[in-house]
């Protein structure tokens, strides 16, 4: 699993190559930080992502987030549950939290993200 | 101005009103300029017209009679939080850089703003308090969901600030990628605009016996950013509009989407 500084994460199944597929959520961190979790907005199968860009939206009690996609590519499942099962990304967010899943367009872009070990330094020292 | 005396002053720009999408992407544009520069930037301003902003997910449906009956505007804000009816109000707009400590978690920024305010009522003699975390979901009048009470002013959160059992001042944030842009009300007095149902009492109301705010609003807004300020170890400096030429136009183009149809029926 890797970390993008923006605190998503992503989780390639098998190799990571062209097409491989990809899942990606938000790390228990940034679900603790934002607080009380109300409203999702999330992108529709087919959409394209880009490294980087917002692929959807979170509100809490105070703010509104956008959701950074780690890798490019396309959206080839959705978690349609999530937006009212909010408290799944408290409870299970490397697991039954997942956001969306997607087909890597460059595994190459994986290379730019964070380790586990990485992720939690940056978050303990306050750098991101 | 060099990097640390940047980091030292924390710039007020003062606009005059303008209309509700001017005023949002106004505030898009300050968030931009923070995080192109690394320094923390403040824009007061108030509206031309009464108007209501609704929070960024909320439904069209539920803020779309109450501005027409009133016959105000109408316009969504990027930011979270619940509708907010402006009239009798000073907004703010604060944006921090990402790299900056209080950009780090939502409650950081929104307590030291709010900090500072109670601060100042409370050296004014007025009961004014931060919402305390258990107050702030289940003890409030209402959940702070996009589907609950429409008004902000309605709703608890922790670290809104009440005088006595009263919300006075309520804000909420955008998190972007490169900087936090928080904006929130202070209810200077109530606002007779949409109705009784839709009134709540101000600082004019809530003053000790007096029925009037103890300081002239702007002087109390001063104290306040003043105070903020100074909890950071910095000083203020009221720089003018932020809206002049060049920053005008650009606020303009970005304008467009805060008026467009596709952005307001977003939900």
């Amino acid at each position: 699993m890797k970390f993008a500084k923006s605190h998503e994460w992503i989780r390639v199944e098998g190799d990571a190559a062209p097409g491989a597929l990809a899942t990606v959520g938000v790390s228990a961190y940034a679900v603790e930080a934002l607080t009380d979790l109300v409203f999702m907005q999330l992108p529709a199968v087919g959409a394209q992502v880009t490294a980087g860009e917002p692929f959807g939206e979170i509100e809490s009690v105070k703010a509104v987030s956008d959701l950074y996609a780690p890798c490019s590519g396309e959206v080839v499942e959705v978690h349609t549950e999530l937006p009212d099962n909010l408290d799944l990304l408290g409870s299970d967010p490397y697991g039954k939290g997942w956001i969306i899943k997607i087909k890597l367009a460059d595994p190459s872009q994986l290379d730019a993200l964070m380790d586990q070990s990485a992720y939690d330094a940056s978050v303990s020292d306050g750098s991101h | 101005m060099s990097i640390l005396e940047k980091a030292s002053v924390l710039t007020v720009w003062e606009d005059a009103s303008a209309c509700g999408d001017t005023n949002m992407a106004a505030d898009e544009l300050l968030a931009e300029e923070a995080a192109a520069c690394g320094a923390m930037l403040v824009r007061l301003y108030t509206w031309s017209r009464p108007t209501i902003s609704m929070g960024g997910f909320q439904k069209l449906a539920e803020a779309e009679p109450l501005a027409r009956e009133a016959e105000i505007d109408l316009v969504r804000r990027p930011s979270g939080g619940g509708a907010i009816l402006h009239g009798t109000d000073q907004t703010y707009a604060v944006a921090v850089a990402r790299e900056h400590p209080l950009a780090s978690t939502p409650q950081r920024l929104y307590d030291a703003v709010h900090t500072a305010l109670v601060d100042v009522l409370c050296a004014m003699g007025l009961d004014a308090a931060m919402v305390s975390a258990d107050l702030g979901r289940d003890g409030g009048s209402g959940e702070s969901a996009p589907d609950g009470p429409l008004l902000c002013f309605d709703r608890r959160a922790m670290g809104d600030v009440v005088v006595g059992p009263h919300k006075v001042l309520g804000s909420a944030q955008r998190r972007l990628s490169g900087s936090v842009l928080q904006h929130g009300s202070l209810l200077l007095r109530q606002c007779d605009q949409a109705g009784p149902a839709s009134t709540r009492p101000g600082l004019a109301e809530l003053g000790p016996g007096t029925g009037i705010v103890p300081l002239p609003a702007d002087a109390l807004v001063r104290r306040w950013l003043e105070a903020f300020a100074s909890s950071l170890g910095m000083t203020c400096e009221f720089a003018g509009p932020f809206l002049v030429d060049g920053m005008e136009e650009r606020v303009a183009e970005r304008a467009e989407r805060f008026r467009s149809a596709a952005w307001l029926r977003r939900r």
